[in-house]
């Protein structure tokens, strides 16, 4: 391809968060009618990358060349202006307005006195609602259409504006098959009409379908491109787990013991479909799988947070029917979300208070606070988990994401769990905590516990684990004893490339430790 | 990581004890009351007279019985403007019940509380089951019981009460009048509550953080109801004692209470955001609007004016508030 065609050129691009490098010299290219894939695990990078072609992240180093010229952003206004447009995976628009009122929003066609010209905008909305060939009206109420034709919308819009370079960030996370049959059709017209695509995905099925070529980032790092003709999935799964694995030297071998937790036939759609495992005390369970896999579901089912499912669930051999956390913690359940700040802390409250939201039982066993039961419990888990505060008054705003880690987990512990869920369990920490985090969760297990984790960490689910659950689209797709599991077979598992024989085999034995 | 979290906190601690007291608001609210009152008796040598006082504190028994109920409701993160009408309404309830269905006057008292607990009731159902906004669902209720009230009064009121019933309101107990009485055993009682019982400590972490709350395996909607069918019995318990006293349950009884309870309260420390507050502080904001009251009285200033007073008390207090969380909060 002739050098012109590139249209959009990232340079040395680097990114820092407070404790995080989530990029570092990235550079890439996209030309005039071509789809770019761009993949990666959890974490690899995309959304930094994606927010700064946006403009809502500014780098810290690196430059960005459109047809060219160097363009700076200094907010997503600017980036549109420019035309990049970028469809983010939470949608937009608003839904209690007309098509045509979203797809021009803030820069309605304006009339005579200076008021919006309806008619014009209908007029120039109809006009790309034809060239897409979708069956709405640039009246109808957004809020009344499906999601797939919501997305088009979104997509509509960017159009509106002029862009050149279209970025779709999983597209297709919320359509159903025909939608996102449809959604490839229209892409692969805008390719004819050169613009450039970028296509970001975890699933690599649809890459394969849509995309001409694959960009691979890895740590924040840029691993390499290759046309998608000419690669096959192994080797892009390979692509993205590259990375050599720290030493696992850590796990000592739990001994596991009596079923704690039996659950068949576990459904609650679309979330997740005919789930079933076991869970033993002393023993790491990790469910794996890719965001939006229906993981976390499945915890908040269990503990009675979402109702509806259907199936049986048992704990120690016995039936349960969980409507409620309160009564899943009677079960002897403890739930953590993977969103503390906004499901599990209390931000304002002091370490000593955040302990007695779920022990107000413990604490107050006759109905009436015992300060010294409080300050007791706060005392020995504070202590046992080493969460660094000068005061168990200390308001949780003011402790560190790790040590805010520390203290829900201390807080679960206290209330005396014999099976522990654990949402995503160092997410936003910094390595230090993370290691104190995977040896408590194997110390735990050690002291005879049931633990399950979710996690999107790669290497965390095979360091902390016994067996891992891989679960993609709602549905447990596989179990891999630790012992067994390389990044590359679950990836495989959690991306649905073809299964490797031996996973099968642990399927088709229902997970059975 | 730990030097620098210990370092953060150091700096929160020089300020210096005084700092830390002026950061425990029932303090400073108690400081302004003392401030004001010691600008009235200075101002005017009636103030302290026995017959002042305990006019001021018979006065303020009213709210200072409703401002624990909406306390524990502004914990929880609830609001409730419906208390004046309910408390109108428990009068006349009341009253009805002694003049056209000729009850006693205990059962007459027990049908006044049942009608706030049912008012009550429904306001925590809109709210916590059928999800409607506290402010509206309690406004709407506002003017339903409102209009209940002058349906069975025929919007004359009910005169003429019998003495069983106004003793409630007029009798004295140890030289106090009766309501005093039984507004410092409903503080008293609150303070401790709020503080011991597991029960009422949970409206905290409602309040605080609602989805934390409910993860935490507490029964959110339950918490909610609750402190809203207190807050109807306290209204209530408020009407027939105002009613007893004034011997008549009157159809203009509880007008604006709603929100001058809902001020004092967040004077004393209570957040409209939830989470926040205690009884104390929150008497302590009905004193001080009782005192700027009684002054503006003493001192002959016209009447139009408290209004204003009340207002800028009002804001200036949780401006500061927002002044000193800001400037707390900045890293």
């Amino acid at each position: 391809m002739a050098q012109e065609q590139v249209l959009l050129r990232v340079e040395g691009i680097s990114k820092a968060f407070p404790g995080v490098q989530a990029l570092s010299d990235v550079s890439l290219e996209a030309q005039r009618g071509e789809i770019l894939a761009l993949v990666g695990e959890n974490g690899a990078g995309k959304s930094t990358l994606i927010h700064i072609l946006a403009g809502a992240y500014r780098p810290d180093a690196g430059r960005i060349l459109l047809d060219g010229q160097e363009v700076t952003f200094h907010s997503t206004h600017e980036g549109e202006q420019a035309g990049i447009s970028v469809v983010f995976q939470e949608l937009s628009l608003v839904p209690n307005l007309s098509v045509a009122e979203n797809v021009f929003a803030n820069r309605q066609p304006l009339g005579a006195v200076g008021l919006i010209d309806q008619r014009a905008m209908n007029r120039a909305t109809q006009e790309l609602l034809n060239l897409f060939g979708v069956d709405f009206k640039p009246t109808t109420q957004v809020g009344r259409l499906s999601m797939g034709n919501q997305q088009m919308v979104e997509i509509i819009k960017a159009l509106a504006r002029n862009a050149q370079v279209l970025v779709l960030d999983e597209p297709t996370s919320s359509l159903t098959l025909q939608e996102a049959a449809l959604l490839f059709d229209r892409l692969r017209q805008l390719r004819t009409q050169g613009l450039a695509i970028i296509y970001v995905s975890h699933h690599l099925e649809e890459i394969f379908e849509i995309s001409d070529r694959v960009a691979v980032l890895r740590d924040g790092k840029f691993v390499g491109v290759r046309p998608t003709a000419e690669s096959n999935e192994h080797q892009i799964v390979s692509m993205m787990v590259g990375r050599e694995l720290e030493a696992l030297a850590e796990k000592t071998a739990a001994t596991v013991g009596v079923e704690m937790l039996r659950v068949e036939g576990f459904s609650r759609p679309p979330a997740f479909q005919d789930v079933a495992f076991n869970l033993h005390a002393g023993e790491v369970l990790t469910f794996f799988g890719l965001v939006g896999a229906g993981r976390t579901e499945v915890a908040r089912a269990l503990m009675g947070l979402d109702h509806g499912a259907t199936g049986q669930v048992q704990i120690r051999g016995k039936t349960v029917h969980i409507r409620q956390p309160k009564a899943a913690m009677h079960a002897g359940l403890a739930y953590l979300s993977e969103d503390r700040k906004n499901e599990g802390l209390f931000l304002d409250k002091t370490i000593s208070e955040n302990f007695l939201a779920p022990n107000l039982d413990r604490v107050a066993p006759g109905g009436w606070l015992q300060w010294n039961i409080l300050q007791k419990i706060t005392t020995q888990y504070t202590r046992q988990l080493d969460v660094r505060t000068p005061s168990l008054k200390q308001k949780l705003r003011n402790l560190s994401g790790g040590n805010q880690q520390k203290v829900f987990l201390g807080e679960w512990l206290a209330t005396g769990p014999e099976i522990l869920i654990v949402d995503e369990p160092t997410r936003g920490i910094d390595v230090g905590t993370k290691q104190e985090i995977h040896r408590l969760l194997r110390q735990l297990a050690q002291d005879g516990k049931a633990i399950m984790v979710i996690s999107s960490d790669l290497p965390e689910a095979l360091r902390v684990s016994d067996r891992i659950a891989v679960m993609r689209d709602g549905r447990l797709v596989g179990f891999v004893p630790a012992a067994d599991a390389t990044e590359e077979i679950i990836m495989a598992l959690a991306a649905g490339v073809t299964a490797a024989p031996a996973t099968a085999a642990n399927l088709a034995d229902g997970g059975q430790a | 990581m730990s030097t620098n979290v210990s370092a953060k906190a150091e700096n929160k601690t020089s300020g210096g004890i005084l700092r830390r007291l002026f950061e425990q608001r029932e303090l400073s609210i108690f400081l302004i009351v003392l401030l004001v009152a010691a600008f009235l008796t200075w101002q005017s040598p009636n103030f302290l007279s026995r017959a002042n006082l305990t006019a001021l504190v018979l006065g303020l028994s009213f709210d200072g019985i409703m401002a624990v109920g909406m306390t524990v409701l502004l914990i929880s993160g609830g609001f409730d403007l419906s208390i004046g009408a309910t408390l109108a309404l428990a009068g006349a309830v009341a009253g009805f019940g002694l003049t056209k269905l000729g009850v006693s006057a205990p059962v007459a008292v027990v049908l006044g509380l049942l009608t706030g607990c049912i008012v009550g009731l429904s306001n925590g159902l809109i709210v916590a089951k059928v999800g409607v906004n506290p402010l509206i669902a309690t406004l709407g209720m506002q003017q339903i019981v409102r209009g209940i009230v002058f349906l069975l009064t025929a919007g004359y009121g009910i005169p003429n009460l019998p003495d069983s019933f106004n003793v409630l309101g007029q009798g004295k107990f140890l030289s106090f009048q009766i309501p005093i009485w039984i507004m410092l055993a409903v503080v008293i009682t609150g303070e401790i509550m709020l503080r011991r019982s597991r029960f009422f400590r949970r409206s905290y972490f409602v309040g605080g953080n609602e989805r934390s709350a409910r993860l935490s395996g507490i029964d959110v909607d339950w918490v909610k109801i609750s402190n809203y069918v207190l807050m109807g019995a306290l209204a209530a318990l408020a009407g027939i004692l105002l009613t007893g006293r004034m011997g008549t349950a009157s159809v203009s009884a509880g007008l604006g209470v709603d929100l001058r309870v809902i001020s004092a309260c967040v004077i004393g420390g209570a957040s409209l955001a939830g989470g926040e507050g205690s009884v104390l502080g929150s008497l302590l904001g009905v004193i001080l609007m009782a005192l700027i009251f009684n002054g503006l009285n003493l001192l002959g200033i016209n009447v139009y004016w408290q209004t204003i007073v009340v207002g800028l008390v009002l804001v200036l207090t949780v401006a500061a508030d927002a002044i000193s969380r800001r400037s707390g909060t900045t890293k």
